[in-house]
């Protein structure tokens, strides 16, 4: 498995960002939803006065 | 009738909506560096993010004064003079006078903030559903 790369500088071309997010979005350990997550993202309904 | 509380949907309940109505498939991500949020962002995407309301509530970006919980808002691009990033927020519908309407700039350290406050999110993190690069 390859080394994982830190995020390039925000300035950085646009290329290397396009690469990062790339190889970013392949890593496993990003798709799993953690514990403590809530089922319910959003309460909106209670928002909205 | 109408209910006064239905909850809310998840990241991959919105994510399995979308697929289904329109054919839009997003990409869930957990505990994202936020220097790899902000390369996903610069790079084209967009994104869905859970944030903590409590943390927009003291601002001038407050689309719902006295909420202070969960909600969800879509980051469409950042912008590069000042790092400050266009946000979507479903509450910011101008009903009344002092609630923001439409997009607003959201300076990065209190879309940071506010994301880094959600619920079971690791430091230094953030949550999101990303779109696809449409650059």
């Amino acid at each position: 498995m390859p080394p994982k790369k830190s995020a390039p500088a925000a300035k950085a071309p646009i290329e290397e960002h396009k690469a990062h997010a790339k190889e970013f979005l392949e890593r496993p350990e990003h798709k799993v939803k953690p514990a403590g997550f809530p089922d319910e993202a959003h309460e909106t309904d209670e928002a909205k006065d | 009738m109408t209910p006064t509380n239905c909850g809310g949907t998840s990241l991959n309940q919105n994510d399995a909506a979308v697929n289904y109505l329109y054919g839009v498939d997003m990409a869930v991500r957990y505990n994202v560096p936020w220097t790899t949020f902000a390369s996903m962002i610069i790079s084209g995407r967009g994104a869905v993010v859970p944030i903590r309301y409590s943390v927009i509530a003291p601002t001038r970006f407050d689309g719902s004064p006295g909420f202070t919980g969960n909600h969800g808002i879509f980051v469409n691009e950042r912008r590069a003079t000042d790092g400050a990033y266009l946000v979507y927020d479903p509450l910011a519908d101008g009903r009344r006078a002092g609630i923001p309407r439409g997009p607003q700039w959201w300076p990065g350290s209190l879309l940071k903030a506010a994301a880094y406050a959600y619920p079971g999110t690791n430091i230094g993190c953030v949550h999101a559903s990303f779109t696809r690069d449409t650059d």
